[in-house]
């Protein structure tokens, strides 16, 4: 295939595989770039932090996009309200006050202990379950099998269910991606469908068993008298999965790549010279795992000379903004041991990721025990497959060698 | 199928279009954007749909940005698919 004619090419493979060279030709030439597709492309850290703590652009432009296209495919006798009712208390779609009063019940309702000490264990057995392999594939293998396992046990779900949910989170996360078929939206509906049903399930024995965060989450809205529909409890239980899946493992099996790519900090690693906590920001930073995020503007503002309309969708590439020469230096080194690292990987302000700290402590861990396993461990295969979405980047698969 | 000829896509194209929008075959331009003829991200789903199903080809909802008009459309689906497919 030729270049793509335009700036913005989300879904040419060469930018799939790789986007760093499109957004640095986006920043470059115009880093508030009014795209093909109608929204505005973002793609320097100033602007993309200065719109992410601004209150004149809201989130949620992909739910009332697929908010729109149900409605006009209910016309057509098609129904896809199953994507809707999931998507309801979708913490990332939603503005205050609403957004704040769920986000406080999440936060509280966590219950940290003991967490470390389950992640250990999952690493440990998963990494026991690859020994005396020649090769293995580092996403199926591990890199997802850890955070599936974690949000299981955060929901209060048994080990069985890991594998069902995990083939229809891919389905949800489509939600995500910036263009749609006709096909996607089946798929997210009956992935959609199938979650909920899950859950409906197990919905009334969750919100009794006290190792779920279901059970708090009830509790504590019982408590402070917010009322919670079973719609609304089951969204969040299905937000919580997709957004704590596929995320985390994304960084585990991405950033497992880039230190293989780049021995010299790997090596830095081997030898202890840096901490696990400053690699992992730096492996975020360098190639995070939600590359895009969407805003919409709730008035007409100025940016950069740019005049952009009330309404108008706005793409804000993070995994750009994170690429800046303005910010970083040799921002497009992986540089463990780099200082001032404000990157803006788990997103900024109000939106800030909240399960931050159990995505990076996964990353930690599996990353850290992978390397004392297997410190010689290496990728034989030329090109590394990438999932198409461009959204939420991560590998489709990785052979790897252990030695 | 047999590979479709331009004219054939090009009115199969017209015609689905103008059943979206309600609206004659005539006024469907070739060289009008699919914005100026009145569709949009969401009618264009069906629209690409309906290509796919009928002509069995595999589009990316972008491709209705990226080529905004019939014209271009159907010249690119022509370089760019149909002869890959075909190879």
């Amino acid at each position: 295939m030729k270049r793509p004619k335009h700036l913005w090419a989300p879904i040419a493979e060469e930018n799939l595989r790789n986007p760093y060279p499109m957004y640095k030709r986006l920043r470059e030439t115009e880093p508030v770039h009014r795209a093909q597709t109608g929204e505005w492309i973002i793609t320097d850290f100033e602007t993309t932090q200065s719109i992410l703590r601004d209150k004149r652009f809201l989130s949620g432009n992909r739910l009332k996009w697929l908010q729109r296209s149900i409605r006009l495919m209910k016309t057509k006798d098609i129904d896809l309200s199953e994507i809707s009712d999931a998507m309801v208390s979708f913490l990332l779609m939603m503005n205050p006050p609403e957004h704040t009063e769920l986000r406080n019940v999440i936060i509280k309702a966590w219950n940290k202990t003991n967490i470390n000490q389950f992640i250990e264990s999952s690493v440990d057995k998963a990494l026991n379950d690859l020994d005396g392999l020649k090769e293995f594939d580092l996403v199926k293998d591990y890199a997802q099998v850890i955070p599936v396992k974690t949000m299981c046990h955060v929901l209060g779900l048994k080990d069985n269910d890991h594998q069902y949910l995990k083939e229809l989170g891919n389905e949800i996360l489509k939600t995500l991606d910036l263009y749609i078929s006709y096909k996607d939206l089946m798929r997210m509906n009956s992935g959609a469908k199938a979650f909920s049903t899950f859950f409906k399930n197990r919905i009334e024995s969750l919100k009794r068993d006290k190792s779920s965060i279901l059970y708090e989450i009830v509790k504590h809205c019982n408590e402070n008298k917010i009322e919670l529909s079973e719609k609304e409890l089951i969204s969040i239980a299905i937000f919580l999965f997709v957004a704590g899946v596929e995320t985390s493992s994304s960084l585990i099996g991405t950033g497992l790549l880039n230190l293989c790519l780049y021995k010299d900090q790997l090596k830095i690693l081997k030898e202890s010279k840096e901490t696990f906590e400053n690699a992992i920001n730096e492996l975020l930073r360098y190639d995070a795992s939600v590359q895009i995020v969407g805003r919409i503007a709730s008035e007409d503002v100025e940016i950069k000379g740019k005049r952009i309309t009330k309404g108008s969708y706005l793409t804000l590439c993070l995994g750009a903004a994170n690429r800046d020469p303005n910010q970083f230096e040799k921002p497009d080194s992986l540089m463990l041991s780099r200082q001032k690292n404000k990157h803006l990987a788990f997103g900024y302000g109000i939106h800030y990721c909240l399960g931050d700290w159990l995505g990076q402590l996964q990353g930690e861990i599996a990353i850290q025990k992978f390397i004392e396993k297997f410190p010689d461990y290496s990728i034989p295969q030329q090109e590394v497959r990438w999932n198409k979405n461009l959204a939420v980047r991560s590998l489709a698969s990785l052979k790897v060698h252990p030695s | 199928m047999e590979k479709p000829s331009k004219d054939e896509f090009i009115s199969f194209m017209q015609a689905c279009i103008g059943t979206e929008l309600k609206k004659d075959i005539d006024e469907i331009k070739i060289n009008t954007s699919f914005h100026n003829l009145g569709l949009d991200s969401i009618t264009s789903v069906l629209v690409m749909e309906k290509i796919e199903n009928h002509f069995n080809v595999e589009l990316n909802p972008i491709y209705f940005w990226d080529y905004p008009t019939i014209a271009e459309f159907v010249d690119f689906i022509f370089q760019e698919i149909m002869d890959h497919e075909k190879a």
